[in-house]
């Protein structure tokens, strides 16, 4: 249960830069988590709505995009995706094939995909 | 009306951690310090290999032991007992350490004094898998009771894994599990190295110290 913790660094940076920026309110978020990190997305909206009320972001929309994974290969060097449906929310309960798909070697490791950003922000002022 | 801007921001959510886990990194090399990041489920074993460990290893090393656990002072009560320094952290609720917490365990400890650290991550296959602690290899121990299908439903952790220790084989038997079903789909799901072990039986702990001293020897 670390959407707890995530929600709660995505929030306290969204209400500083929101502050930094003379905001008077701020109307919605953007998130990218990359399809390999374990972040249940609904879990985490749920958790930044919260942790959003009774400040200047309450009832902000927020928005999460999905970036897909990717491995680098130690053997060819070529970079592939790694295959998981990204419309499946629970996608990392599935098994995402890890080998490169040039050469087939299980010697890779990710290079893309298990990144959390806040993209974004819209503010009004 | 009010004024509607976007602000671009691009910020790795976890930068903080990230940022403490590489000054932790660079703490440990400036003191010729291997560090093991010891995760699994609960009662998979991690306390019991790590008891085996020191027992192995604490003639060659000057070992040290932060115990992480909901309610530390058990398992840091057996690691203690084997003559080594255990630092408690209780997380009380989290499921998991991250590089913050090992930040401040290390506060009021000599980094002179040991060589090799082992660090017992509470206790889940999700929640550490996120979160680098500064270590140098990360460990996940899986046992068979807790089926042999759990490698599948875990994929990330057994990826990122320097070694998937397979505990507990003694009993697969009794509780329906094929050990050899969960090495394939360690391997499988890419982990570099794979061992088989019983801490009970002393099956599989050559392997398991001869992993431990590879890392600290490359380190």
């Amino acid at each position: 249960m670390h959407e707890v913790t995530v929600a709660q660094s995505v929030v306290d940076a969204v209400l500083g830069e929101a502050s930094a920026q003379g905001a008077r309110a701020v109307t919605s978020v953007t998130l990218i988590f990359g399809e390999l990190s374990l972040i249940n997305t609904e879990q985490i909206s749920f958790w930044i709505a919260s942790f959003f009320e009774g400040s200047l972001a309450e009832g902000a929309e927020i928005l999460i995009e999905g970036a897909p994974g990717k491995v680098e290969c130690r053997d060819c060097g070529a970079i592939s995706e790694v295959s998981v449906d990204p419309d499946d929310k629970l996608s990392h309960y599935l098994v995402p094939d890890f080998s490169c798909a040039h050469c087939g070697s299980p010697h890779t490791f990710i290079c893309q995909g298990r990144e959390m950003l806040i993209k974004s922000i819209q503010i009004t002022k | 009306m009010h004024k509607v801007s976007d602000v671009k921001m691009g910020q790795d959510i976890l930068r903080i951690n990230r940022h403490i886990a590489s000054e932790n990194r660079e703490l440990f090399d400036r003191h010729g310090i291997t560090v093991f990041n010891v995760m699994g489920a609960i009662g998979s074993g991690k306390t019991c290999l790590i008891e085996h460990a020191i027992e192995m290893l604490k003639g060659e090393y000057r070992i040290a032991c932060i115990a992480g656990d909901v309610v530390a002072s058990y398992d840091s009560e057996r690691m203690a007992r084997h003559g080594v320094p255990v630092i408690p952290v209780s997380t009380g609720k989290e499921c998991h350490l991250d590089a913050h917490f090992v930040e401040h365990a290390l506060e009021d400890v000599d980094l002179a004094s040991f060589d090799v650290l082992f660090i017992e991550n509470v206790g889940n296959l999700i929640c550490p898998a996120d979160f680098d602690l500064g270590e140098h290899a990360k460990v996940v121990v899986v046992s068979v009771s807790e089926g042999d299908d759990i490698v599948l439903k875990h994929p990330v952790i057994f990826k990122t894994a320097d070694l998937t220790v397979v505990n507990k084989v003694d009993i697969a038997p009794y509780v329906g599990a094929s050990a050899e079903k969960m090495h394939k789909d360690a391997v499988s799901c890419g982990s570099s190295s794979v061992i088989l072990t019983s801490c009970r039986k002393g099956e599989g702990l050559a392997s398991w110290v001869s992993f431990l001293r590879s890392v600290i020897k490359g380190t």
